[in-house]
């Protein structure tokens, strides 16, 4: 009883039904953890802003958890299982392939179509054996009444290259899953900072995060190039990787070019100035000395810097500075005159001082001095790590190829018979084509016709 | 293999060999670095001549080259007047590096600049919009790129009426 349960069980596993519904569900979850952030990562306020966006998506992510799903060993089974039915399947094909050696492919008679047509005599089929090698076939059997060909076995590897790219890309979930990572730096020119999840932020994955070898990371020589109505049209750094000191690998990075380390792909994202800042009180006590990461858009966009004391300054950067009206602006977003404006809050709320510094000046109203010595830029950057990007690149690649190999070359068959009479023969092709019926009827066609002016 | 195929496939290839493009090209850490030098520099230079600050150019420009420009600021402080001055466009050519501490570059700029007295508001030259061909002699001073010689090799004036000021 256990046994033909078993069967029947392993029937249903084997179906190619039960293999395309697996797929489907494993597609649905993978894109649904794609869709919904992982709540968890995302500080309060943003969670907020995206249940008022989108509730559905938040209701999605509370609930049912797919970035949890998809990290449970119970739906690594689903791509392992699709692997294991696609590789059986495989081996049986192509024993199957090997088996039927030069024969016909049974998949070539799906279309069926049938010519007739008469030759001046004598006919002995070497012709017709001519024009079909010409064709791309291969005369699997031929004698003096008849001669039969196939074409397409490129097109049966291509079926089994499509499918061991499609085993690539399952691979390449697993792989996905347990190796994905992704967090974001923020790097200030000057500075630098260990290559550590601690040194990142927006982290998901934290766990999956391995460096094989402590490193830090830092940026310099930041440009940015603007159009002549002064937006950023490109911007470019130098991001270097040191172990000791020491610079073991630095390479310039722009919008769209990746840098490389210890696996992980680093991208610029955005960036923003970071104004040199001091700042001392009336008792000459240095409460700031630092550099701030300012938004860059709007220009003029306001910045809280918290002093130790419980006091803040709130900054204001134009990075080219004009008065519009009595009101300050920016010309361009370029740091063509960099004016940070100012207010010092003190520990209860009451603005104490207010004013502006240029770069390279220092500012001092009722006693609180502010300096802005140097101006220089920070940049974001995502870290990404994804091993199973590549098997999916080479799955995608090899599956592609594979597939147009599938469509260029068809099973096809074609069977001829001819029976001698008196001043003609009539010649009968019988023809199978496994894709594309209506062209391979043309194709027949023209067959037929060349066969016909070389028996005149 | 069919026409159509095989337009479809050259298609595809064409779509392939053009989409790497789209990054645009890297540039070895060395001329980035040159050319960091030159783009912070006239980034600078209007301040600096707006201001009458020649020291803005320190994080960029040899101690030569700021003394070139003071000595024009000094030449618009006797007749009272300040440089108001801004970059239209840049184009820099590639970089030639002559030995390791030392590298020149070629670009092709348009800048919009006038003279005026800052206390009376009175221009004292009128605008005037013009394509400067430039070469940059920079240096590596102590591990970093400056800019150590600023030599115009020709000029074009434009009219303002392409100006995007």
């Amino acid at each position: 009883m256990i046994g033909v349960r078993a069967r029947k069980a392993l029937f249903v596993l084997a179906s190619r039904r039960f293999a395309v519904l697996t797929m489907v569900t494993m597609a649905g979850v993978l894109s649904l953890s794609a869709l919904v952030p992982d709540l968890d990562t995302l500080e309060p306020s943003r969670v907020d802003d995206l249940l008022r966006a989108s509730p559905l998506l938040v209701w999605i992510g509370r609930h049912l958890r797919p970035r949890d799903i998809v990290g449970s060993p119970l739906f690594l089974l689903l791509p392992l299982y699709l692997c294991a039915g696609i590789g059986y399947s495989l081996l049986q094909r192509v024993r199957a392939e090997r088996k039927r050696g030069r024969g016909p492919s049974p998949g070539a008679d799906r279309f069926r179509t049938e010519r007739r047509f008469q030759v001046a005599a004598p006919f002995d089929g070497i012709s017709l054996e001519r024009q079909l090698r010409r064709e791309g076939y291969e005369v699997i059997s031929s004698g003096p009444d008849h001669v039969d060909a196939a074409r397409g076995r490129r097109g049966f590897w291509g079926s089994i290259a499509f499918h061991v790219g499609l085993i690539l890309i399952l691979i390449g979930v697993i792989a996905s899953i347990w190796t994905r990572f992704g967090g974001e730096v923020m790097l200030a020119e000057g500075f630098r900072i260990p290559f550590a999840v601690r040194s990142m932020f927006n982290v998901s994955g934290k766990s999956r995060f391995t460096a094989r070898v402590p490193s830090e990371i830092a940026i310099r020589d930041f440009t940015a190039e603007y159009s002549p109505a002064g937006t950023p049209s490109d911007y470019a750094v130098i991001l270097s990787v040191q172990r000791g000191g020491d610079v073991v690998k630095e390479q310039q990075v722009r919008v769209n070019q990746a840098f490389w380390w210890d696996s992980y792909q680093i991208t610029l994202h955005r960036y923003g100035f970071a104004p040199a800042l001091t700042a001392s009180g009336p008792d000459g006590r240095v409460r700031l000395d630092g550099v701030a990461m300012l938004q860059l858009l709007p220009p003029g966009r306001e910045d809280a810097l918290r002093l130790e004391d419980g006091s803040r300054i709130v900054v204001r950067l134009y990075p080219d500075f004009v008065r519009i009206r009595g009101e300050p602006a920016s010309r361009t977003l370029a740091p063509v005159r960099p004016v940070l404006l100012f207010r010092w809050v003190d520990e209860k709320g009451r603005e104490v001082a207010a004013g502006s510094v240029e770069r390279g000046a220092r500012t001092a109203i009722n006693g609180y001095t502010v300096a802005f010595p140097s101006l220089r830029y920070w940049g974001g950057f995502i870290v990404a790590r994804d091993l199973g990007l590549w098997l999916f690149v080479v799955g995608s690649l090899l599956g592609s190829i594979g597939l147009a190999f599938r469509i260029v070359f068809p099973d096809q068959l074609i069977r001829t018979s001819w029976q001698p009479g008196g001043g003609a023969v009539e010649v009968r092709i019988r023809a199978g084509t496994r894709f594309f019926p209506a062209l391979h009827e043309e194709q027949l066609d023209r067959l037929v016709s060349r066969v016909r002016m070389e028996g005149r | 293999m069919t026409p159509r195929i095989l337009s479809s496939a050259i298609a595809i290839l064409a779509c392939c060999s053009v989409l790497p493009g789209c990054g645009g090209a890297r540039q070895s850490v060395a001329d980035h670095e040159v050319l960091a030098a030159v783009k912070r520099y006239n980034q600078a230079l209007p301040a600096a001549y707006a201001r009458g600050s020649p020291e803005l150019l320190q994080e960029s420009a040899t101690t030569a080259e700021i003394q070139r420009v003071d000595d024009v600021i000094g030449f618009l402080m006797q007749g009272r007047m300040i440089m108001d001055a801004r970059q239209e466009s840049f184009d820099a050519g590639p970089v030639t590096h002559e030995g390791a501490e030392s590298a020149s570059v070629e670009t092709t700029e348009v800048w919009w600049y006038r003279h005026f007295m800052p206390e009376t508001g009175e221009v004292k030259q009128a605008p005037r919009r013009v394509r400067y061909l430039n070469l940059f002699r920079c240096r590596k001073v102590d591990g970093r790129w400056l800019v150590d010689r600023l030599e115009e090799r020709g000029f074009e004036q434009l009219p303002l009426a392409g100006s995007s000021l």
